[in-house]
Formats: C-alpha cells, sequence, structure tokens
C-alpha cells in the first residue's frame, strides 16, 4: 500500500506539473484558437529569469512575481509583433512562427546563462524533512505547493473566463474574431492579453516546476513536460480548463503506474503507452473528455 | 580477411607488444614520450593499421608538414556548447604549450572546429568538408551518435579518429574499425573495478539495486554490472528504469538491497539523489557512474542525502583540496590559465588538457616511426599507446595495444563528503588491466 501511495503521490505530482502548463496552453487557445509550440520554452526563459535573479540575492516570492511579469510581457511582445503580422496571412505562419520561437528563446537562454545546470530554490518548504506521512508515503511540502497552485490558479481561471469582461471577450474573440470586433470587442487588446496570460501561467508553472524537475534548470528542462502538457490539453479538450487539469493529472498518473507496475514497457515506452491510451480514447471522442464540440451554421 | 589476418597475427604477438608497451610509458609534459617509442610495438601496430586498404595509400603515409591540423566536429551551439567548449580550451591550451615549445620535430599543432549541434548528420556532413576542404590529419569528436556517424567514413578515408568523447563498445573492435579509438572508459571496465571496490567492503557479496536508464549509455552501464558480478555474491535485488527517478526510488527501495548502483546519465545523478532522499532511503552504500564527477551541480543540491556517495575518477580534479600540492595540477593550472583556457578547474577542460596531451604523446613517438608523422604513423602510435597524461591519477595510464583498444583500465574511488561540499579519496587505485589482454 505504501509503495502504491508513493507511486501515486509522485504521479499526482507529475499530472500537476503537466496541468500547470497545459492551463497555460488551453489559454492561449481560448482566447486564440492558437496552439502555442513556444509556450515551454517561454516558461523556460521566463524561469531562467527568476534563478538569476536569485542569484541576484533576491527573495524567491520577489523573483516569481517578477518572472510572472516578464512572462506576461513577453507574451503580449509576442503576439504583437510575431504573432499577429503573419496570422492574417495563414495558421500555418503561426505555427512556423511559434516553432521558430520554440528554438530561438531555448538559444536565447543559452547564450544570456549558459547550458550548464542550475539548481533553481524552491518558494515551498522542500527539505528533508518537510513532509507530512499519507498511510507510510511521504507528501513534501513543494509537491504540496504545486498541488496548491494548480487549484488555485485553476479558480482564478475560471472566475476570469466566466464572471469578467475579459474572460467574456476572450471567449467572444477565440469562437468568432469577427463577430466579436463587430459586437465592440477591442479584438487586438484581447489577443495580446491572451497571450499574456499564458506567458505568466507558464512563468509560474516553469519556476514551481523546476525544483521538482529530474533535470532542475537546464535547457532541455521543459522538453519532455511540454511534450506531456500539449498532451494533457488535447485529452482534455485544449478549450477546457478541467480538461486541462484532467488530462494532466491522468498521464502523470498512468506514467507512474506503468513505469511502477508494468516494467517490460514502463521504462523505455513509458510515455508512448501514456499517450497511446489518450490517442485511443481521442479516438472515441476526437473533441477530447471536456472539449467544446464546434457547431456549424448552414 | 585481410584486417582480419592482422589482427589474428597481431595477437599471435603478445610478448612483442607487452614488452613495447612496458617500456612506453611517458612521463607527461616534462618528460620524452618519444622515448617511448620501439620498433616491437610498430611492427605489431603495422599488423593491424597500415595503408594497404585505404582508398589514398600514398596520402594517408604522406609525411605531415608545417601545421598538424585536428578536425572537431562539435556541439558548439546549443545544450552541450558550453561543456564541449571547456574540452576543447582545454586542447587548445595545451597545443599552445606544445608549440611554443616547438611543436612535433617543427609541425605546429591546429585545432579546427565545426558545429554539429549535436546532430549526428551535421557531424557526418561537418567530417566531410573537413577531410576534403580542410584537410584534417585527426579527427575528433563529442558523443556517441556522432562516432556512429562518422566512424565508417573516416575508417574509409583512413583519417584517424582519436581519443572520440564516447564509449560505444563497437568501436573498440580493431578489426572493423582500426582507425577509430575512444578516449571515455569503458562501462564494462568502470563496473569491473565497481564490483572490485565492493568486494573489499562485502566479500560475501550482497543484494544490489539497479536503477538504468534506458539509454545506449544506461544499459551498457547496467550490462557492464551484470557482467561483472557473473561469479560472485553480489546478485541483482531489483532493476528500475530511471525514466521516473522517484518511481524508480520507490520500487528499489522496497527490494531492501544494502547497495545502489546508478546506471544512469549526468541528469540522473541528482535526480536520484534527491528521489532516494524523499522516498527516506538510505542505501549503505551509492555508486554513482564517472560521468558524475560535478560535485557543485550534481552532488551539492542535494544536501545530506548525497553525503557517503561513490565515484570512480581517472582524472586529477584540480579544485579538490586532495590535489592541491599535486605538482601536476600545479603546472596544469598555471599552463592552461596562460594559454586561454577560461575555467581551468572545470572538469570539462581538463578532460580537453589530458586528450591533448595524449595527442601530443602519440604524435611525438608518431615522427619516430619509419617514414616520419603521417596519418598512419599517427594510428600505428594510438594502437600501441601506454602513456599516463599528468592529470590522469598516479598509477593510471591510457593503455592501448594491437589487441585491445579500452585506453583506461584502472580508477581510484572518490567518496562525497556533504559537510565539506567536496570528495574525498576513498581508496587506492584498482587496477583491472591484468583482466584484458593487453
Amino acid at each position: 500500500m505504501e509503495l502504491f501511495l508513493e507511486r501515486l503521490i509522485s504521479g499526482l505530482t507529475n499530472g500537476s506539473i503537466y496541468a500547470l502548463l497545459a492551463l497555460a496552453l488551453v489559454v492561449v487557445f481560448r482566447g486564440t484558437g492558437t496552439l502555442n509550440f513556444a509556450q515551454g520554452e517561454l516558461a523556460l526563459f521566463t524561469t531562467f529569469v527568476a534563478w538569476w535573479l536569485t542569484t541576484q540575492s533576491l527573495p524567491i516570492w520577489f523573483a516569481i512575481a517578477a518572472a510572472l511579469g516578464v512572462g506576461f510581457l513577453m507574451g503580449a511582445l509576442i503576439e504583437r509583433l510575431l504573432i499577429r503580422p503573419v496570422a492574417k496571412r495563414n495558421d500555418m505562419a503561426v505555427l512556423i512562427v511559434a516553432l521558430g520561437l520554440f528554438t530561438g528563446l531555448n538559444s536565447l537562454a543559452g547564450l544570456l546563462w549558459g547550458s550548464e545546470t542550475k539548481i533553481m530554490p524552491s518558494p515551498f518548504p522542500n527539505g528533508e524533512s518537510d513532509f507530512i506521512s499519507v498511510g507510510g508515503a511521504r507528501l513534501y511540502g513543494d509537491a504540496l505547493g504545486v498541488w496548491g497552485a494548480l487549484i488555485v490558479l485553476m479558480g482564478l481561471m475560471t472566475l476570469l473566463f466566466r464572471f469578467t469582461k475579459v474572460g467574456l471577450h476572450m471567449r467572444a474573440v477565440a469562437d468568432n474574431a469577427t463577430s466579436a470586433t463587430l459586437a465592440g470587442v477591442r479584438t487586438s487588446r484581447i489577443l495580446a492579453i491572451g497571450w499574456g496570460l499564458s506567458g505568466a501561467i507558464g512563468a509560474l508553472a516553469g519556476v514551481l516546476v523546476t525544483p521538482l524537475a529530474p533535470q532542475q534548470l537546464s535547457l532541455t528542462t521543459m522538453f519532455s513536460i511540454f511534450i506531456a502538457a500539449s498532451a494533457a490539453a488535447l485529452f482534455g479538450g485544449l478549450d477546457s480548463l478541467v480538461g486541462a487539469v484532467v488530462g494532466g493529472l491522468v498521464i502523470g498518473v498512468l506514467e507512474a503506474m506503468l513505469t511502477g507496475y508494468v516494467s517490460v514497457i514502463g521504462g523505455s515506452l513509458q510515455q508512448t503507452s501514456a499517450l497511446l491510451i489518450i490517442v485511443v480514447i481521442l479516438f472515441v471522442k476526437p473533441t477530447g473528455l471536456f472539449g467544446t464540440t464546434k457547431l456549424v451554421r448552414v | 580477411m585481410k584486417r582480419f589476418l592482422r589482427v589474428v597475427s597481431a595477437a599471435a604477438l603478445p610478448a612483442l607488444v607487452l614488452g613495447a608497451c612496458g617500456s612506453g610509458t611517458g612521463t607527461g609534459t616534462g618528460g620524452d614520450p618519444a622515448a617511448a617509442s620501439t620498433g616491437g610495438a610498430a611492427s605489431a601496430a603495422a599488423s593491424v593499421v597500415n595503408a594497404d586498404d585505404c582508398a589514398d595509400p600514398e596520402g594517408a603515409k604522406a609525411p605531415i608538414t608545417g601545421t598538424l591540423k585536428v578536425g572537431w566536429s562539435a556541439p558548439t551551439s546549443g545544450p552541450l556548447a558550453d561543456a564541449v567548449g571547456n574540452v576543447i580550451e582545454g586542447m587548445k591550451a595545451r597545443f599552445a604549450v606544445e608549440n611554443a615549445k616547438g611543436g612535433i620535430g617543427g609541425v605546429k599543432l591546429e585545432v579546427v572546429v565545426k558545429d554539429d549541434a549535436f546532430n549526428p548528420e551535421r557531424a557526418k556532413a561537418n567530417v566531410g568538408e573537413l577531410i576534403q576542404k580542410e584537410g584534417v590529419h585527426v579527427l575528433e569528436t563529442f558523443g556517441s551518435g556522432q562516432v556512429d556517424a562518422i566512424a565508417d567514413d573516416q575508417n574509409d578515408a583512413c583519417v584517424p579518429l582519436l581519443f572520440a568523447q564516447a564509449s560505444v563498445p563497437a568501436y573498440r573492435d580493431i578489426e572493423k574499425f582500426p582507425w577509430t579509438t575512444e578516449y571515455l572508459p569503458s562501462a564494462d571496465v568502470e563496473m569491473g573495478v565497481v564490483v572490485e571496490s565492493l568486494k573489499k567492503k562485502y566479500p560475501n557479496g550482497a543484494k544490489i539495486a539497479l536503477a538504468a536508464n534506458q539509454t545506449e549509455s544506461g544499459q551498457g552501464i547496467a550490462n557492464g554490472l551484470k557482467k561483472a558480478i557473473e561469479g560472485t555474491g553480489f546478485t541483482i535485488a531489483a532493476e528500475a528504469p530511471l525514466t521516473d527517478p522517484r518511481t524508480a526510488a520507490s520500487s528499489l527501495k522496497s527490494s531492501g538491497a544494502p547497495i545502489l548502483v546508478n546506471a544512469g546519465v549526468t541528469t540522473d545523478c541528482l535526480a536520484l539523489t534527491q528521489a532516494i532522499g524523499r522516498v527516506g532511503w538510505k542505501p549503505e552504500t551509492v555508486i554513482q557512474p564517472s560521468n558524475c564527477a560535478d560535485g557543485a551541480t550534481l552532488y551539492a543540491p542535494a544536501g545530506d542525502a548525497a553525503d557517503g556517495q561513490q565515484i570512480l575518477r581517472w582524472l586529477k580534479d584540480p579544485a579538490n583540496a586532495a590535489f592541491a600540492d599535486d605538482a601536476a595540477v600545479k603546472e596544469y593550472l598555471q599552463l592552461s590559465a596562460a594559454n586561454g583556457a577560461d575555467s581551468p578547474t572545470n572538469s570539462y577542460t581538463v578532460n580537453g588538457w589530458a586528450i591533448a596531451d595524449l595527442m601530443v604523446d602519440d604524435f611525438t613517438r608518431a615522427a619516430k616511426l619509419e617514414g616520419g608523422l603521417s596519418r598512419v604513423s599517427i594510428m600505428q602510435a594510438a594502437r600501441t599507446q601506454n602513456y599516463q597524461p599528468p592529470m590522469f591519477i598516479d598509477g593510471i595510464s591510457f593503455t592501448m595495444s594491437p589487441t585491445q583498444a579500452y585506453g583506461v583500465l584502472a580508477f581510484q574511488p572518490f567518496t562525497w563528503k556533504a559537510a565539506d561540499k567536496a570528495f574525498a579519496v576513498g581508496g587506492d587505485v584498482i587496477d583491472i588491466s591484468s583482466q584484458y589482454d593487453k
């Protein structure tokens, strides 16, 4: 039982990490209808910013706040300066720009801070004795912190989209930008806010997950997390906040259980196996578990 | 078939080769490695490597004059840029010292670098350009995939690939790849030394928990351990993939094994240490792979969880107090810094310097062979090298013979001391060269 609980906690923690980044993807998609392939590397870049600030003897919470600000600014600027000019031409151009940003941001981080692994401090207690025992398994402060951050963020996002004007406008723009513009929505401003918001969420995800990531803070930290987060967002239904969280947690737990109990495939095919199960589910429900079915007027 | 016959004939000359290698131990920058050259070693090497099979035999035998070019295909951009940059800096610094002394009999050493961004296909293209456009005489590269991509081409072209930064078992096959040598220790040798070290603490054997990375490197170490424990009292009680270190730690903890061996790559070292700490497991003995040598980034952040962990080393660590009074380290620190190495205490810089030392020894002995300094004489000298670079730990040499291509066949154990945030010597050098045919 203790072993099962340890694997479950490990899976839920990894799943929360995936879910945090998946939320950022969903926010961009809900606001702008675009899947941002550069989301992981944007999160990585802002995490480097936070790490650098901690090396300047600034408090970790200040560094996180600054990273969120930088993330918002970068997200909004990317939309304004890079995405918007090409989005008018075609969707493929947006994907190519995002892929360019993927490699560009990674290279820029390497250029500014070097390629050696850095140790990002955790804002939560993560010493060897900072845990509570759950059925013999250890639940550490930083894992609890990530779970808590995910719940709070989920709540805030739900409030934003359901009960605020900006959230309503974001949904309207994602649904039909032309109609939203005709209805008086300042589309360009909403798009910039959507990208900025996702940049800030990605920054939060980065600074919280890096202390827990096996690679710590390196140029490759976000790659595997982004793959899992993308799968989580697709699994949940791309435009669903709940779906992103459920998708992330399912992938995290599936990976942990496959690795622990099905060693034949769990070693080298851990992520592949988890993704395969998701593909099967998507065959049955193409819009994802919680995705909205598109209605076309005829 | 011709290569096979040459290897068979070489195997019939062990006494000759042993004698030659025994007299071939160099003494570093202050010695005269040229004195190591012997006719016996040369003739044994010639039976393995010669220019007969080359597309351009005369080119392979042509004397090198003026400048000897060492062509690198290396990831000078991307995540490994810092590491490989330090290796190249170390090499350039060592060559600068040699050039200031007049070079290899008047031939100056030059390094030519092409970026492959750690992409094997680009490495292959780079090597084509380095050979055909740059006219390099020797090649060097960083990464197993890179060696995979270029080995056939450089063997066909008869351009030596010396001390490649890889440890792929296939390229220790002298018959198939006579023009290729690797610098990094074989996982089989390293695990052989690990088991010899464990025998001292557990004379009757013990259970081992094995955490294995699923890459070729990780599996190489895991298989090396399994081979090394055959016929001993050690058994693998549990094996877990390192895909998720936390899950691996939980699984291995339940085995109750007193020994944990990490068959991982560099990124697994800190992750596994943190994971075992978080599941509350403190094995009596934790063995980390030799590629996890950097204390500051791989051990210190784990705090007490890393205390007592062991690694094997073959290089002196200029940042470690244990080598503070070592004359070779002092000389290295002074000369490397004076010749452009920005991070002389970085382990990658030390590696670059030591590899350059091995090359200088090789080139110097090659120049003394019949026909003088040429690509083929360089390869023949490499196949009979028995030399201790000054930055190798005393008692550890780089040893090659026409019948074995392992290079490093001895290690010294070191133990991480969390309180001091440094490694301390954990025992004497363990040499298992007698187990290999020299």
